[in-house]
């Protein structure tokens, strides 16, 4: 007789169905390599490769190569000194204390500058670290393959390890002091205080001393 | 009186319309149920859908609020005075602050060779002096450890900001990111159409009670026309 009922689409929309469990599962396959690749990313750059031990390590390289130059460069300076003020017969005077004090004064404002050019030297390097963490992250996402960016982080973190303090030379740190010329730091002191200062023996002859800082 | 074959077919085609009447019910209970079947099955998909993407969208939240907490005037003040204290230590030579302390040890140290024999009086001047220096130095270093920790250095403001910005920007751009790919496999799912019932052989049964129509009403008809004929 017929007038039986059925499906006109069945094979389509079971097709369809399957079509969607697939999408599904690989978007839970590819958010399960997105999540295990910011984990592999997120340990190459923490704090077992990047603690404050990896940066301070650099920070303390930074100044051991920048301060002994200050120093050898403070000593040389202190030696001039202690020469010109024998020579000025004002060694033990208290001009010897003025100049003494513009010289300590000098040396701990370089050295604190030191130490803050190191800090922020490795400031711009935590911010590089940071910056290479990025370009992993991004390639993670371009590629959605957890070993890419695992690579990545570790080649970056590998060239991280090799970055360098600055090693320039220092410049002159110490500006002369002046002494046994004359009166130029009457406008610091005043006329009168410099010339006491100044000419302790002889007012009017050698043994002055000025800061030309 | 009726003749037989216009009784049959007349039966037949009552017989015929309700045979087609129960197929089109059957047909419509089917589509009914399929119908309903695919409605579960969107609600399903969406109800999932809706679950993960909330999900993902409280981690970017949560990321989001975290950063805005470490983030509020007082935490940054905090920071700033914190890192402004780690600057003044750290840019600090020691000998420095045993200067401004005014250590004899250390103001001894600084005397120059051939100074030793110097009367009390020029050698207290002397290291007063050197002293002031170093008090005078200091203030000079903590006003750099102040600037320096709004901005440039190691755990600065600027830096702070941005490492807390980084970490949260990506947990926000990794759910970003997973919600997407969410959004793409459920328009996969609610792209799943519903199952389309039809009937097989209704136009035969259609037919057939017509055919049995036409049959009774040819009989019925040749019938009356002959009783009007006598």
């Amino acid at each position: 007789m017929g007038g039986k009922s059925g499906p006109s689409n069945n094979q389509m929309v079971q097709f369809q169905m399957e079509q969607a469990r697939k999408a599904e599962q690989k978007e839970n396959l590819r958010q399960a390599r997105l999540d295990q690749g910011k984990g592999a990313i997120d340990e190459l750059f923490g704090p077992d490769n990047f603690g404050d031990e990896f940066f301070n390590k650099y920070k303390d390289a930074s100044l051991n190569y920048a301060l002994p130059q200050l120093e050898t460069q403070y000593d040389t300076a202190k030696t001039g000194m202690t020469a010109d003020l024998a020579r000025a017969g004002l060694l033990r005077s208290s001009s010897a204390g003025y100049a003494q004090g513009l010289m300590e004064n000098q040396n701990a404002v370089q050295e604190a500058g030191l130490r803050a050019k190191a800090d922020t030297d490795t400031s711009a390097l935590r911010q590089s670290i940071a910056s290479q963490q990025q370009q992993a992250y991004n390639q993670l996402y371009q590629t959605e393959d957890p070993t890419v960016a695992a690579n990545t982080a570790a080649n970056s973190a590998a060239n991280a390890q090799l970055t360098q303090p600055n090693t320039g030379a220092l410049g002159d740190m110490f500006k002369p002091i002046a002494i046994g010329l004359g009166s130029a730091v009457a406008p610091v002191y005043g006329a009168n205080a410099a010339n006491s200062y100044l000419n302790p023996r002889s007012p009017t002859g050698s043994g002055s001393m000025t800061n030309t800082a | 009186m009726c003749d037989p074959i216009s009784m049959i077919g007349l039966a037949l085609s009552v017989g015929m319309a309700y045979a087609n009447y129960a197929a089109q019910e059957d047909m419509a209970n089917q589509q009914q149920a399929a119908n309903d079947s695919w409605v579960d099955y969107q609600r399903r998909q969406a109800a999932d859908f809706q679950k993960r993407d909330e999900a993902l969208r409280r981690n970017a939240e949560a990321a989001r609020s975290a950063s805005l907490t470490e983030l509020t005037p007082e935490k940054q003040k905090a920071a700033q005075e914190n890192e402004e204290a780690r600057l003044d230590k750290d840019l600090t030579p020691e000998e420095v602050a045993n200067l401004e302390k005014g250590d004899p040890n250390t103001l001894a140290g600084k005397m120059l060779s051939g100074q030793e024999g110097a009367g009390d009086y020029a050698k207290t001047n002397i290291q007063a002096q050197i002293q002031q220096a170093a008090i005078e130095a200091r203030k000079r270093i903590q006003a750099l450890a102040a600037v320096q920790s709004y901005g440039g250095s190691q755990f600065g403001l600027t830096n702070r900001a941005n490492t807390i910005l980084n970490a949260s920007g990506q947990d926000i751009r990794l759910a970003g990111n997973e919600r997407a790919g969410e959004l793409a496999a459920y328009n996969v799912a609610k792209a799943v159409e519903p199952i389309k019932i039809v009937q097989h052989g209704g136009q035969s049964l259609g037919a057939g009670a017509a055919a049995g129509a036409q049959i009774a009403g040819s009989g019925l008809g040749n019938a009356m026309a002959s009783g009007m004929s006598v």
